[in-house]
């Protein structure tokens, strides 16, 4: 129960957060990339986190999500109920390819995290390559003759609630996934795999079966990202950048838990956000991102959140001991 | 013709980039994503040397080559020493934050300019039968072959090279047998990050130079070692020029974008069928 308060807790923080955005575009703004990014980070440690899978390759789902929103509406007038399915789909079924083909030959830890790499990066150089994609100059989304059909709205708000809606939802799902009996085959996998395997455990199922909710997720984020964009280009969505966000996150954040990623992706996004305000700090953003980040990585191996939840705990233990 | 012989003469620009990692995952067990940033420090190195003191390329790799030597140990002593044991996510982690921070101090300090050393040579080619070859291209080729043949007979003769092969193959027992394993990474990381101070100047002379420069190389530099086979010396040799090779015929049939797909695409196909790579004795 204690893990469903942790996330009740954080559903209220989100739609508290969302009330508060309400007040100003520029605040929605933040709700909105933080939420994006929160989603992606938060499916990512579905994968990394909870099953042992590092991916560098995330970037790859949510550009085919994107893709096939902007591609499905430039060159067909393809309304969401149609380019959303395909999106999903198409990653999930790369996702189970790659999953396959990784898994049957054990990769593990860094070659595995290299292998995701790899197919993103021959994702990004092959969309960059593709006349019907754009190229490297990307795809920008016209006005429809009917937006909202298109989900296209003037006010940020509903994009806020789309997304918003979305993250508390992976969350919901992803916490009952962790109580189920999926989420502790996942668990042990992680933790010791031959011994998990030894106990009947159908390892590669599993694998495969986190490595493609994960993909779905986040290629729902791309979809989402090309409708409030209206723009997709290689870069923005499959370029390596995304994938090492994520990993950012997840680091700050703490692996350890589910919703540990989030904490990353709500404590940076919107201090990026911040710091880009000040011209005279120009890209140094990314220098605070990398020092923290390293920092992080050897001083807290388990994340704010794990950090916190540790303290939290050590506290209770010691509450309840008789004096 | 022409593709090959500049594929072959890239390929072997790329072993000399690639040895370094290979060496220091090897020995270290650690995967430095900050590698290519260490390629970029040497090239800027190579280029100021020539623009402000007008040092020849070949000449500053002289200069160059202890200095980063100096950075490698710095880096063990400052940073990696204290990520050597923790979980591999968070090895990562923080060499992507060491390429993510070098990146943008270089691009704060340097700006994004490209950069590149133009001397009388630069334009100057030689025939080798049908096809040509730029004079700073082949003058970086002859010192990579003659650099990879030195670090071999340093690993293969010396007593440093006999360390450190025995660091490799158990860290615990070359403990044991009383090796300063401490001694033997500063070593890894001085030779591994040097070989990119050899580099960097003579690639100053044909490539341009911009912060950016080094992520290109580092995914590059990953894919040989792994093509090659982790840790294997000839493996080095014979997945730089498989991918040299490959990435040059690609941009003579297809497209310059084809071609950089090229690479990652050698790197699925070795990992799905060969995982242990192409020269897996895991022994240099």
């Amino acid at each position: 129960m204690r893990d469903f308060a942790a996330v009740a807790i954080i559903i209220a923080v989100i739609i508290v957060a969302f009330a508060a955005a309400l007040t100003d575009g520029y605040y929605m703004d933040i709700f909105i990339l933080t939420c994006f990014y929160g989603t992606l980070a938060v499916a990512w440690n579905l994968m990394a986190g909870l099953t042992g899978l590092m991916s560098l390759g995330h970037a790859l789902f949510v550009g085919i999500g994107a893709y096939s929103v902007a591609w499905g509406y430039t060159a067909h007038q393809w309304s969401p109920l149609v380019t959303w399915p395909i999106g999903i789909g198409l990653s999930i079924a790369v996702a189970i390819v790659i999953g396959l083909l990784c898994f049957r030959y054990g990769l593990k830890g860094y070659f595995f995290a290299i292998a995701t790499l790899a197919c993103g990066e021959i994702a990004f150089f092959a969309v960059s390559a593709t006349t019907a994609l754009g190229r490297s100059d990307g795809i920008i989304l016209p006005l429809a003759k009917n937006p909202e059909l298109h989900l296209q709205f003037i006010a940020k708000w509903p994009y806020g609630l789309m997304i918003g809606s979305f993250l508390t939802l992976t969350l919901l799902a992803g916490q009952f996934l962790m109580r189920s009996r999926i989420g502790y085959y996942w668990r042990s996998l992680r933790d010791n795999e031959d011994a998990a395997e030894a106990l009947g455990v159908n390892a590669m199922a599993m694998k495969v079966l986190s490595f493609a909710i994960s993909a779905g997720v986040a290629s729902v984020c791309g979809a989402f990202y090309a409708h409030y964009v209206a723009f997709v280009d290689p870069r923005s969505v499959l370029g390596v950048d995304i994938s090492v966000q994520l990993l950012v996150y997840a680091i700050v954040g703490g692996m350890g838990l589910l919703w540990g990623p989030l904490v990353g992706a709500a404590v940076l996004v919107p201090f990026g956000m911040f710091l880009r305000n000040f011209s005279f700090l120009q890209g140094s953003e990314v220098i605070f991102y990398a020092v923290l980040l390293i920092g992080l990585a050897l001083v807290l191996p388990q994340g704010v959140s794990g950090w916190v939840v540790g303290r939290i705990g050590k506290a209770k233990a010691a509450a309840e001991l008789p004096s | 013709m022409q593709a090959v012989i500049s594929g072959l003469a890239n390929g072997s620009i790329y072993a000399l980039i690639a040895v370094g990692l290979t060496l220091v995952f090897g020995i270290m067990r650690i995967i430095n994503f900050a590698h290519g940033e260490f390629l970029m420090i040497a090239m800027y190195g190579g280029f100021f040397a020539w623009s402000a003191f007008g040092i020849d390329p070949v000449l500053a790799v002289v200069i160059v080559t202890p200095v980063v030597m100096l950075i490698g140990v710095g880096l063990y002593k400052g940073l990696i020493r204290f990520a050597l044991n923790v979980p591999d996510i968070n090895q990562m982690a923080v060499t992507l934050g060491l390429s993510m921070l070098l990146q943008h101090m270089a691009l704060m300090m340097f700006t994004g300019n490209n950069r590149l050393i133009t001397q009388p040579r630069s334009t100057a080619s030689i025939a080798i039968g049908p096809a040509i070859i730029q004079v700073p291209q082949l003058i970086a080729c002859v010192a990579s072959l003659s650099l990879l043949g030195l670090l071999y007979l340093v690993l293969r003769r010396s007593d440093l090279g006999l360390v450190m092969r025995a660091v490799s193959q158990s860290r615990d027992g070359a403990a044991l047998s009383g090796i300063d394993i401490s001694a033997v990474y500063k070593w890894a990381m001085a030779i591994g990050i040097g070989s990119l101070g050899v580099a960097g100047p003579l690639m100053a002379a044909i490539l341009y130079v911009n912060p950016m420069v080094g992520a290109l190389f580092t995914l590059k530099a990953f894919v040989i070692v792994i093509v090659g086979g982790l840790g294997s010396f000839s493996g080095v040799l014979i997945g730089s020029l498989l991918v040299g090779l490959a990435e040059s015929i690609a941009a003579a049939w297809f497209s310059a974008a084809i071609s950089a797909a090229v690479p990652f695409a050698i790197l699925l196909l070795v990992l799905l069928i060969r995982p242990e790579g192409l020269m897996s004795a895991r022994m240099r």
